[in-house]
């Protein structure tokens, strides 16, 4: 499965999800139109590119008078046909995310329980767990809204953390596999260092000809902008303390992004295979690595 | 002084017993035979004689842009009556008086009314100037010994060094925005150049003047003052130059030497080639046959013809005064003609000696006059070399590379010099070195006596040595030692730098938060390392960038990063960072010129590349001159150096500095008790192992060596920093000055340092760093005791280092310690006259004694790559622009 995409495959992925809503059909499109790309890199794609379109358009959703709309058409609606979807129906109505519909309407719904504004922890245990809404009907609408959201809510955040943690385990298992001994986040953090990539080598690798000392794992494809994010709030902090290292973006990146390796940032889509470590070039190659080692 | 040279040279005397004289250790010995009953001082002599040759050669050197490497300091003060006040309150001041007069005496008897005179008198202005360093701020420091016209004060120089052969000649144009398009047309054409040059020259005459309204030789108007510290190098890497650039395509010179096309033929020199075979490369490719005269002079004329209206204007005027002026030396070809200028399409690269009135001349052994006096002579100068009684020995070996490759000033001028000469029977007043013939003959036979010298040459430089025709027929046997040499030779140029940049590893040791007082220090200094190296990035990306300027686009960021630094109370965490940073990217070695780009390659790639490759990197280096360098290069901050540089400047951070300074000094002091083990302990087992451990013992030391110079020179800078002038202030300021700062106590105990370093017979790793150290001081900094007397030292290391005395297995560390020496003693900031100084002798005298001198280093450490590493400036990139 192609996972380096060329900013032209990737340009032309990102205008076919531009209508698309964050349902399981529409990514069920997705995945029948680009049949040589593998779901997840799709999903990513679509989800940051979903989570940009939110953001342009959240705030008109955040008016007071909005809100109060969107409340007041849901209680008619319920009121009208108490089985019905009818809250994930106005989401994508609307054109907003059905997990951000939820939370607008609960948020409101809580308001004129308790007559004022509620702690975001209460809320955010709500939307985790409908069960805990006293309004049956607004419970399994919610409940509707959050596992038809690929991108956002509860579920997604939950399941994008597995994800995350998954591939950290996976990038572990591959570093024991190859005999490299490292030291990983949790460990770094109560040695006091103040950032911390997913995993340090305590002897750096060279992959593809490059020195890594450090591997960070990313579950998501990188885009310009979340790469240009991490770039300036972690690898360039890592490069800084640690040297050069290496990125997984196990969902694919631009290909055009990978232009830092010459100086300390190299990325790839999955666990490397042209791993030289030391003792391989003292073995292969003693004489010049001795020259070299001076 | 003169009356020596006299005797030797009328052979009233046995040229053997000066040569004795010289090599006795004794400093103060006088000639034991003087027929005018004087004692002759040796640095008297010495400087005399130093001064005579390039006197004599002035001519010859005229079109050689590059000063006529007047090197030695100011002579001893002469003697004419209008500058007795000025000598007077020198003497004054030094509480010499009675040396000056001695001077006097020993100078006049051929200072009277000859040509020979007037050379004297010249002579004395170079001396003056040394003096009127203290009597006459405005002298020294504008004074630029690069663009000195050739006959008149280039005796000035002692300081020559700086700007001599710098590269940048922003000095030149009026405007930046001129200089550049002079530069652009200046391939095109040539004329362009001259005008400017022609106008420093005024300048530069002007201000020879000064002190001394002589009618003589040197111009009227008084120059405008420039700065030292950013040399002048308007003359120093002169296009105009035909050494420099020579004109592609044509060749004016002898069509019998290589000089000119070696700059046409893609003569594949690299530094792999495990040899060149000269002849072979230059059939490679097809070029303008050097032996077409027809085909020159067609060049030469058309090129007269190009030129701006307005320089040659200035230029006839320039002409005409000079004419005038100059009795005895209008021979300069640099100013007397018209700039000619090459066509584009021949390569146009200056073509300054292209005059029409220089007669291509090819020297020939057979039209050598005063053979035995040119004998005499070179006798007696390599006799000074030897005893390193000159101040500079590559500066030396310079101005013999120049008198190698010099030009024959037309014939007219030679002409009116040998009938005036025929005139003067005085042997002081012939003209030794005024045809191409008698220089040719006088380098090569230094050549010959300096052969263990010269032979340490890198390989480049030796090849093209080697490939010189005039070698080749003046001295075949000298030719084939040079290519032995060069077969022999392991100084390679050191190889090219990686320019990736590594990062300061976190260390939780130091680095945790329990090493910081609260948890806002931490997350300030998580912030402050984070833009520390967004800045370094920022500026590795764009340093090189036209227009781009490091104070208008870090300066904010810096000062910023500085402010949360001292709100946080976090320097010394700061300064660790810089410091470690500073040694990672600054340690290895390094060349001048920019980061990554492998110094000598570019040098070496226009020998011998294709031909387009090696057009666009000649016209690359006319519009970037920072190829040649000459022997004496003021210090600088190479590479990612000027980084660490400007960041110290552009965050001004009294606290910073501070602490910087604590680091520095303690870990140079660290450095300098590394323990050096002897590798010629080990030599008897010649098994691989203890080979390789000797190996292992050498790279470690020559990494202490340079990281203990790389710390010292930021030591330097930042203790002086605050001191810094552009200009050498008044004598009075300095002395009031000097007065204040010698109160409190030094950064770092110099003398203390050394003194210890020899007795411990070290002075192979601490006086390299420590010349790093001084040669930051600034203009006062030599005046304070500590510096004086550390210097002083530093002088008498210097003239006890012969290098002739040492064994083979010493001659790599003692060439390399009087390199730097010599480098330390052109540094602007030293006083010109330092090095013939009788004060430092005194304080020199002092240490005589001192057992520890016999030996002062018993070891060798220092192998070819290492030299070249530590003296970058001695390298083909100094010698090459000549050929």
């Amino acid at each position: 499965m192609q996972m380096r995409l060329s900013r032209a495959e990737y340009k032309d992925i990102v205008r076919s999800t531009e209508q698309l809503r964050p349902t399981r059909q529409c990514m069920k499109m997705l995945k029948d139109r680009f049949p040589n790309h593998s779901q997840s890199t799709l999903l990513s794609i679509f989800s940051l590119e979903y989570q940009k379109r939110t953001k342009r358009t959240i705030s008109r959703h955040h008016a007071a008078d909005v809100i109060e709309g969107h409340y007041q058409r849901y209680l008619n609606e319920a009121k009208a046909r108490p089985t019905a979807p009818v809250l994930l129906e106005m989401a994508n109505e609307v054109d907003l995310s059905p997990a951000l519909m939820a939370r607008l309407v609960l948020d409101r719904f809580l308001q004129d329980m308790k007559g004022e504004m509620l702690s975001k922890p209460v809320l955010n245990s709500m939307l985790k767990d409908p069960s805990l809404i006293p309004d049956q009907v607004l419970a399994k609408n919610i409940y509707q809204c959050t596992i038809n959201d690929c991108c956002y809510g509860p579920l997604v955040d939950c399941i994008k953390h597995a994800i995350g943690e998954e591939h950290e385990v996976l990038l572990r298992d591959k570093l024991k596999e190859r005999n490299l001994s490292f030291l990983d986040e949790n460990k770094l953090r109560t040695m006091g260092y103040d950032k911390t990539p997913d995993i340090i080598l305590e002897v750096p690798i060279a992959v593809e000809g490059h020195i890594v000392h450090w591997i960070e794992s990313k579950a998501s494809f990188g885009d310009d902008h979340s790469h240009r994010t991490y770039l300036n709030e972690q690898f360039w902090s890592y490069w800084n303390r640690f040297g050069p290292g290496l990125v997984i973006y196990w969902y694919g990146f631009i290909g055009e992004l990978d232009c830092q390796r010459d100086r300390g940032i190299l990325l790839k889509d999955c666990f490397p295979t042209d791993i030289v470590t030391l003792c391989h070039a003292t073995h292969q190659q003693s004489p010049e690595s001795t020259e070299g080692g001076q | 002084m003169a009356a020596i040279l006299d005797s030797v040279l009328s052979q009233r005397i046995d040229p053997n017993k000066v040569v004795e004289w010289l090599k006795t250790v004794q400093e103060r010995d006088s000639l034991p035979f003087t027929d005018r009953g004087i004692t002759v001082q040796k640095h008297e002599f010495v400087s005399f004689l130093l001064n005579f040759l390039r006197e004599q050669s002035s001519p010859a050197l005229a079109h050689h842009g590059t000063p006529a490497k007047t090197p030695n300091r100011p002579r001893p003060a002469a003697q004419t009556g209008g500058f007795s006040d000025r000598r007077a309150s020198r003497s004054a001041r030094s509480g010499t008086a009675s040396r000056s007069s001695s001077r006097v005496q020993l100078f006049s008897p051929s200072s009277s009314a000859s040509p020979g005179a007037e050379c004297d008198a010249a002579g004395q202005s170079g001396c003056l100037s040394g003096v009127s360093n203290f009597s006459s701020p405005s002298f020294s420091t504008s004074w630029s010994p690069a663009s000195r016209p050739p006959g008149s004060e280039r005796r000035h120089s002692q300081r020559v060094c700086l700007g001599d052969f710098m590269a940048s000649p922003p000095d030149t144009q009026p405007s930046p925005f001129q200089s550049q398009k002079s530069r652009k047309k200046s391939m095109a054409v040539g004329a362009q150049w001259r005008g400017g040059r022609g106008n420093q020259h005024t300048d530069e005459m002007g201000f020879g003047d000064t002190g001394t309204k002589r009618p003589g030789r040197e111009g009227g108007g008084h120059g405008k003052s420039r700065e030292q510290l950013s040399p002048p190098s308007g003359g120093s890497l002169n296009f105009n130059n035909l050494e420099d650039f020579p004109p592609v395509g044509s060749s004016p010179i002898s069509p019998l030497t290589s000089k000119p096309s070696r700059r046409i033929n893609p003569t594949p020199v690299s530094a792999e080639r495990p040899r060149s075979k000269p002849k072979t490369c230059f059939t490679s490719t097809p070029f303008t046959k050097p032996s077409s005269p027809q085909m020159g002079a067609e060049v030469l004329e058309g090129s007269m013809r190009v030129g701006s209206p307005l320089s040659l204007q200035e230029e006839r005027e320039l002409l005409k005064r000079e004419k005038s002026k100059r009795a005895q030396q209008a021979a300069s070809p640099c100013l007397s003609s018209l700039e000619p200028c090459t066509p584009p399409k021949t390569g146009g690269l200056g073509g300054a000696k292209v005059t029409p009135e220089l007669q291509p001349l090819c020297p020939e052994r057979s039209k050598v006059a005063y053979a035995p006096e040119l004998d005499l002579l070179a006798e007696l100068y390599c006799a000074c070399i030897s005893e390193n009684l000159v101040p500079n020995i590559f500066l030396e070996l310079f101005f013999v590379m120049q008198l190698l490759t010099s030009l024959s000033p037309d014939s007219n001028d030679a002409e009116v010099q040998d009938s005036f000469s025929a005139i003067n029977s005085d042997v002081l007043e012939r003209c030794y070195l005024k045809q191409v013939h008698n220089c040719v003959y006088f380098a090569v036979a230094v050549l010959e006596n300096q052969f263990e010298l010269v032979a340490h040459l890198d390989k480049g430089t030796l090849r093209l040595l080697a490939e010189n025709e005039r070698v080749a027929s003046f001295s075949p046997t000298l030719r084939d030692l040079l290519v032995q040499a060069q077969d022999k030779s392991s100084a390679e140029l050191s190889p090219s730098v990686s320019t990736f940049i590594h990062s300061v590893p976190f260390q939780p040791d130091t680095d945790n938060r329990s090493n910081f007082g609260n948890d806002r220090a931490f997350h300030t200094f998580k912030k402050q390392r984070d833009v520390f190296y967004e800045v370094l990035r920022e500026w590795e990306d764009f340093h090189n960038e036209p227009g781009w300027s490091f104070e208008a686009s870090l300066g904010g960021r810096i000062r910023g990063m500085m402010n949360q630094l001292t709100s946080a109370g976090i320097h010394s965490h700061f300064a660790r960072l810089f410091l470690k940073q500073l040694v990672q990217m600054c340690k290895g070695p390094q060349m001048t010129g920019s980061p990554g780009e492998p110094p000598d390659a570019d040098l070496l790639g226009m020998l011998g590349a294709d031909s387009l490759g090696r057009l666009k990197r000649l016209e690359e280096r006319l519009i970037q001159p920072h190829g040649i360098v000459g022997p004496c290069p003021p210090p600088s901050f190479p590479g990612h150096q000027e980084f660490f540089r400007d960041f110290i400047q552009t965050s001004s951070c009294c606290q910073l500095n501070q602490h910087l300074q604590d680091s520095l000094c303690q870990q140079l002091l660290q450095l300098d008790e590394v323990s050096i083990l002897s590798p010629s302990a080990s030599i008897k087992e010649e098994d691989e192992d203890r080979d390789m451990e000797q190996q292992d013992e050498k790279q470690r030391f020559s990494s202490v060596l340079l990281l203990a110079r790389l710390l010292a020179k930021f030591l330097g800078f930042i203790s002086f920093l605050p001191y810094q002038t552009s200009e050498r202030p008044s004598r009075e300021i300095q002395d009031t000055s000097a007065a204040l700062r010698s109160k409190s106590a030094p950064v770092l105990d110099v003398c203390a340092v050394l003194n210890d370093s020899v007795r411990r017979r070290r002075t192979i790793l601490t006086v390299p760093w420590v010349v790093e150290f001084l040669s930051m001081m600034d203009f006062v900094g030599p005046l304070l005791p500590c510096y004086r007397t550390a210097l002083g030292t530093l002088l008498l290391l210097y003239r006890r280092m012969q290098l002739k005395r040492s064994a083979d297995v010493c001659f790599l560390n003692n060439l390399l310690l009087v390199s730097v020496l010599g480098w330390l003693f052109h540094i602007p900031a030293i006083p010109e006259d330092f090095f013939f100084t009788a004060e430092f002798r005194a304080a020199v005298t002092v240490e005589d004694g001192n057992p520890g001198l016999a030996g002062l280093v018993r070891r060798s450490h220092i192998f070819f790559s290492l030299f070249f590493c530590s003296c970058s400036f001695i390298s083909l990139k100094c010698f090459a622009g000549l050929f």
